[in-house]
């Protein structure tokens, strides 16, 4: 069963931007599917990528081990 | 639901299974050759980890996912290393992720931290600690910790059974999470056989029956012979390497040729770096060192018991004075150019010029002992490369003969002779289940056509700016995935709306 859904209401201006975007993606069927999967994905987030020095230096003795750098 | 599971064998070419097979090492991986279809797997320039894994799991050219190699040059020519971030095309898993399917990835190089994902990742070696995601699938991966070369420095006698204590780890965690996650793709890379090649070549590949490195394939294989009883009905197995390895009879000093031919000069600006750098050795030493490559495999190990970290040493280029220099592990040349950075101080017109001179250069040499033409390829980037982050390679990009391996020392000779074990231009491919045509030898396959494989597979357009294609000869006649016609979609403007997401979140939170 599929879970329940609401409503949100926006401006008129923004939901036109949004329809444009989702048609020409290709991707979505229509905006509600285009604006779930923009919140899941701004909601779900993720770590960051970046590294230390000390990690960076890390990595570089584990690459100089096999002969690498 | 269709599924495909995907095994990474680092660096492991046809050539080491068929000896560990004829030896009685291991045997479902022969007979998943058998029963199954397989070919020579041609890897990426150049054939590195990073380059080779990302390539193969996003389908597309280096110029379009933008890592070329494990590191990038900062303007100020020193390397930066790459991270998951730094990959700009969305890999078989994010694309699965956009689709709504889940996934379970263990150890892709440059994989973790995941910008798009369902399903679990576990942390590959390249990142610098331990990781999981979701942190909730910690009590799934608590056996496992990310295999780590430097168990080698920490215990060279007993590497091989370091690495098995890691492997058996990493096995009961790949089994738990393919029964208890629910998953579209399967995704795991044992990078321990690349750690063991580069080590353990002669070893492995000597006929002196068992030996603690023989006895990592074995249990992998062992593995491998477990996932073929789990692959029925609508399920794909494919086993992949990135690169082979191989011995050569010779090494290519790039950047003693790029001095001889008047491109690097050499100032009074030299330097030894990583572990000299800290000793109070007198500059005639680095020289004398330099000399010889056997003297600088002796001087490594010492350094390493005294506590000085790594063995690999070797003088820096003083590359802001130079026309040209070639970057450690990067198949190719730099010219000193402003298309690159801005601040670095070569016009584009000079640019031109001096390539076609490099590229001269590089094509005229020739082995002074036998004759031989070092260099099979000597290319400008665009002729192998295309997409938005050309300009970020090499601007000659070298293939070196079958004899030939080529690093960027500055040492003696151009061509030394001696034993050198390294990677090769050819991995290996073998798919299994019941869509595969069995027993056939696949040709002219290419580890940019895995995800599209991949994709197609699971009944899904494959990119449309992907450089591979499906391995239709792969799949028997009449099956589905022979059949169906291959289609093909955008993936990528969805991807960099998620990315933006991503940033947008990371800006609000910094706020």
């Amino acid at each position: 069963m599929s879970e329940e859904r609401v409503a949100v209401y926006i401006s008129r201006s923004v939901y036109d931007a949004v329809r444009r975007m989702a048609e020409e993606s290709g991707e979505f069927s229509n905006v509600d599917e285009f604006v779930e999967f923009v919140l899941r994905e701004f909601l779900e987030g993720g770590e960051e990528a970046g590294y230390t020095p000390e990690e960076e230096e890390k990595i570089k003795e584990r690459l100089r081990s096999l002969g690498y750098l | 639901m269709r599924r495909v599971a995907v095994i990474g064998l680092d660096g492991v070419p046809w050539k080491v299974v068929n000896k560990l097979h004829s030896d009685g090492v291991i045997k479902h991986l022969a007979e998943l050759r058998e029963e199954g279809a397989h070919g020579h797997l041609a890897s990426i320039i150049p054939p590195f980890t990073v380059p080779a894994w990302t390539s193969m799991s996003t389908g597309v050219n280096p110029g379009k996912h933008g890592a070329y190699a494990t590191h990038a040059l900062r303007s100020d020519y020193s390397l930066r290393l790459l991270t998951s971030r730094d990959v700009h095309y969305p890999r078989v898993y994010e694309i699965l992720t956009m689709k709504g399917f889940r996934s379970v990835v263990v150890n892709l190089p440059l994989s973790y931290p995941p910008a798009v994902f369902r399903g679990v990742m576990l942390s590959d070696w390249l990142y610098p600690r331990r990781a999981v995601y979701p942190p909730e699938a910690e009590e799934l991966a608590e056996d496992y910790t990310p295999p780590d070369p430097l168990w080698a420095l920490q215990n060279p006698a007993n590497y091989a059974v370091k690495v098995m204590k890691g492997l058996k780890g990493m096995i009961k965690t790949l089994k738990r999470l393919f029964k208890e996650v629910e998953w579209s793709l399967f995704y795991a890379v044992f990078s321990e056989t690349d750690f063991l090649l580069h080590r353990n070549y002669d070893e492995i590949m000597s006929s002196d029956g068992n030996s603690p490195a023989r006895e990592v394939f074995r249990r992998i294989d062992r593995f491998i012979g477990w996932m073929m009883d789990k692959t029925c009905g609508d399920s794909l197995l494919l086993v992949v390497s990135d690169h082979g390895f191989t011995k050569y009879r010779y090494v290519v000093h790039l950047n003693s040729l790029l001095r001889e031919g008047g491109y690097i000069r050499v100032k009074s600006r030299w330097r030894a770096s990583t572990s000299l750098s800290r000793l109070p050795v007198p500059k005639f030493f680095y020289r004398y060192v330099q000399r010889s490559r056997n003297m600088r495999r002796l001087i490594g190990p010492i350094l390493d018991l005294l506590g000085f970290g790594s063995a690999s040493f070797y003088l820096k280029i003083p590359t802001s004075d130079s026309y040209a220099f070639a970057p450690p592990d990067y198949f190719g040349v730099y010219i000193n150019s402003k298309d690159v950075f801005e601040e670095w101080p070569l016009e584009d017109w000079k640019t031109s010029v001096l390539r076609k001179r490099i590229i001269r250069l590089f094509n005229s040499l020739r082995n002074p002992k036998n004759g031989d033409k070092v260099f099979r390829g000597v290319y400008a980037r665009e002729n192998l490369f295309h997409g938005p982050h050309v300009n970020k390679i090499p601007h000659v990009v070298l293939i070196p003969g079958p004899q030939y391996w080529m690093d960027h020392e500055m040492a003696g000779d151009v061509i030394e002779e001696g034993s050198h074990v390294d990677h090769s231009l050819w991995g290996l491919f073998a798919a299994y289940g019941s869509d595969v045509n069995a027993g056939v030898k696949l040709r002219g396959i290419s580890l940019l056509d895995v995800t599209p494989t991949i994709l197609h597979y699971l009944g899904l357009p494959i990119g449309r700016e992907m450089d591979g294609t499906p391995i239709l000869d792969a799949f028997r006649e009449g099956s589905d995935a022979r059949s169906r016609p291959v289609i093909k979609a955008d993936y990528l403007r969805r991807w960099r709306a998620t990315l933006r997401m991503r940033r947008l979140r990371r800006k609000l939170k910094r706020s």
